[in-house]
């Protein structure tokens, strides 16, 4: 079934239909919350609250953009909420053991190419290890964006309509991400 | 436009998200600045960096979200009335007259409520392998409505867990020739058929492909089975299934699928399926490439 069939037998209350349509996107869904997140825990928390809220909210569809644009924006504010909190919940515990051992349980989850030389194996974590202080440096907004336009390769147009703003706004945001990201792996690559 | 202008769109630039002339600017600019253009490198250089970085969901995670969701989907209340009442689709499919017979035997019906799962949450400590944690599912077997109101129900609870490996390791290969007898899931017997017919050089597996074609009931099932048996046209058993096939099957389309195997050798021994076929059969594809055939064998296309 194509995708706006599946989705209005979703609307008519075809429970096999909406879980077709879920696994025409939740491997994305996933990808992008968990690479946002870089928690397992917390994408497949987004993951379950995302999709319920699109069971929920189903009727309401009205076809007047993408599925894939209305669920991305779900998604994404549910992400967006979620390093909001982690950003002050940070500031609160003024900097504890962040950062440092949060790769460690990756190990199995990220692509490890490396495997097998030790010197670039090792290289390899130290670069880990810098992208994701990088990255933790970036606002969420900004960390948003760039997920966005770098991992998931939307355009900037797509980006606003999704965040609800211009697309000149998005730019700009991925502008200082970029900025950012090169200001702090610039020495080490 | 100078080097610093230069620099300052280079990010912009890599993406592809500069305006027309802004883009022209650069690419001029480029190619007259070797200092640019090292630039262009380094930050291409890092790009794929980033891209090593990124985090595959393992397929464990994914089936665990999956899993829970529709669990708990099932437990939503139903708005508006749109949508059918839990217990009006118990009752569907509690009733066996409307399932055919292969449907309603020990194994199958299995009904989609599913209640209580061990752990709703999935944690992964050290490693991957920490998602193979059981899940347990739970099926209505039995109900039966009494005269208070309440329902009884006996529920048959199984435990699910994700397995991941090659299609030549004997669990996988064993739990995939169950699936695709598996008579409450033509979707899984679909994949399992899928699945095996990419592997299928063993005798087991290939009867079970042979099985599938000619017992089961779903033609999709059917279908992938004829997929799976293409390397395999030429086998005296495979021949005569797809003999049987052309004969028998209802549906035009594994017909048509087996006729085309069928012709890739011409063999004198088709000649008479051939013409009984040509008695009977009414899709236009399937009469043509019989006719054909017999033409070729110079073969008459009555059975006298
Ligand atoms: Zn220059």
């Amino acid at each position: 079934m194509e995708e706006a069939a599946l989705i209005r037998a979703a609307q008519a209350g075809d429970d096999s239909a909406f879980e077709e349509l879920v696994h025409l996107h939740d491997q994305n869904v996933l990808r992008l919350s968990l690479n946002l997140l870089r928690s397992p825990e917390d994408a497949y928390d987004v993951y379950q609250e995302a999709f319920l809220r699109v069971y929920r909210n189903l009727d309401q569809f009205r076809f007047d953009c993408s599925f894939q644009t209305w669920l991305y924006r779900i998604v994404s504010n549910l992400c967006l909420d979620q390093l909001r909190k982690r950003k002050v919940r940070r500031e609160e515990q003024s900097h504890t053991a962040e950062g440092a051992g949060g790769w460690d349980r990756f190990d199995g989850l990220a692509e490890e190419r490396a495997e097998g030389d030790p010197q670039r194996r090792l290289l390899s974590l130290q670069l880990r290890d810098r992208i994701e202080g990088a990255l933790a440096g970036l606002t969420p907004r900004e960390r948003l964006v760039f997920e966005l336009r770098h991992y998931q390769g939307l355009r900037l147009r797509a980006i606003g309509d999704q965040l609800g703003t211009t697309e000149e706004a998005a730019k700009n945001c991925l502008f200082r991400a970029t900025g950012k990201m090169r200001a702090a792996l610039g020495d080490f690559l | 436009m100078n080097c610093e202008q230069a620099k300052s769109l280079i990010p912009l630039f890599l993406y592809g998200e500069l305006l027309f002339d802004e883009e022209e600017a650069v690419e001029t600019h480029l190619e007259s600045c070797a200092g640019c253009r090292s630039e262009v490198v380094r930050q291409t250089i890092w790009h794929r960096a980033l891209d090593r970085a990124a985090l595959t969901p393992p397929a464990a995670l994914l089936a665990g979200c999956r899993q829970e969701l529709m669990a708990r989907i099932r437990q939503e209340p139903r708005t508006g009335g749109k949508r059918a009442s839990v217990w009006r689709r118990l009752a569907g499919w509690w009733n066996p007259g409307g399932i055919p017979r292969w449907v309603w035997q020990p194994a199958a019906a299995a009904v989609l409520l599913a209640i209580g799962f061990g752990s709703s949450r999935l944690l992964i400590p050290g490693s991957y392998r920490a998602t193979e944690a059981e899940r347990v599912e739970s099926r209505v077997r039995y109900i039966e409505p009494e005269d208070s109101g309440r329902v009884q129900l006996v529920v048959e609870e199984t435990r699910q867990r994700v397995l991941n490996g090659r299609l030549d390791e004997e669990p996988i290969r064993r739990l995939l020739l169950a699936a695709v007898r598996d008579p409450s899931d033509p979707g899984v017997r679909v994949e399992s058929i899928n699945a095996l017919g990419r592997d299928s050089n063993t005798r087991e597996v290939r009867q079970a492909l042979l099985n599938a074609l000619r017992q089961d009931p779903n033609a999709g099932v059917r279908l992938k089975a004829i997929e799976g048996l293409k390397p395999y046209a030429e086998e005296p058993e495979t021949r005569r299934t797809l003999t049987e096939v052309l004969l028998n099957d209802d549906n035009p389309g594994v017909r048509t699928q087996a006729v085309d195997l069928l012709m890739r050798r011409r063999e004198p021994d088709v000649v008479g399926v051939l013409q009984q076929l040509l008695q009977k059969e009414d899709n236009g594809y399937i009469r043509m490439r019989s006719r054909q055939a017999l033409r070729a064998m110079n073969a008459s296309e009555g059975t006298f």
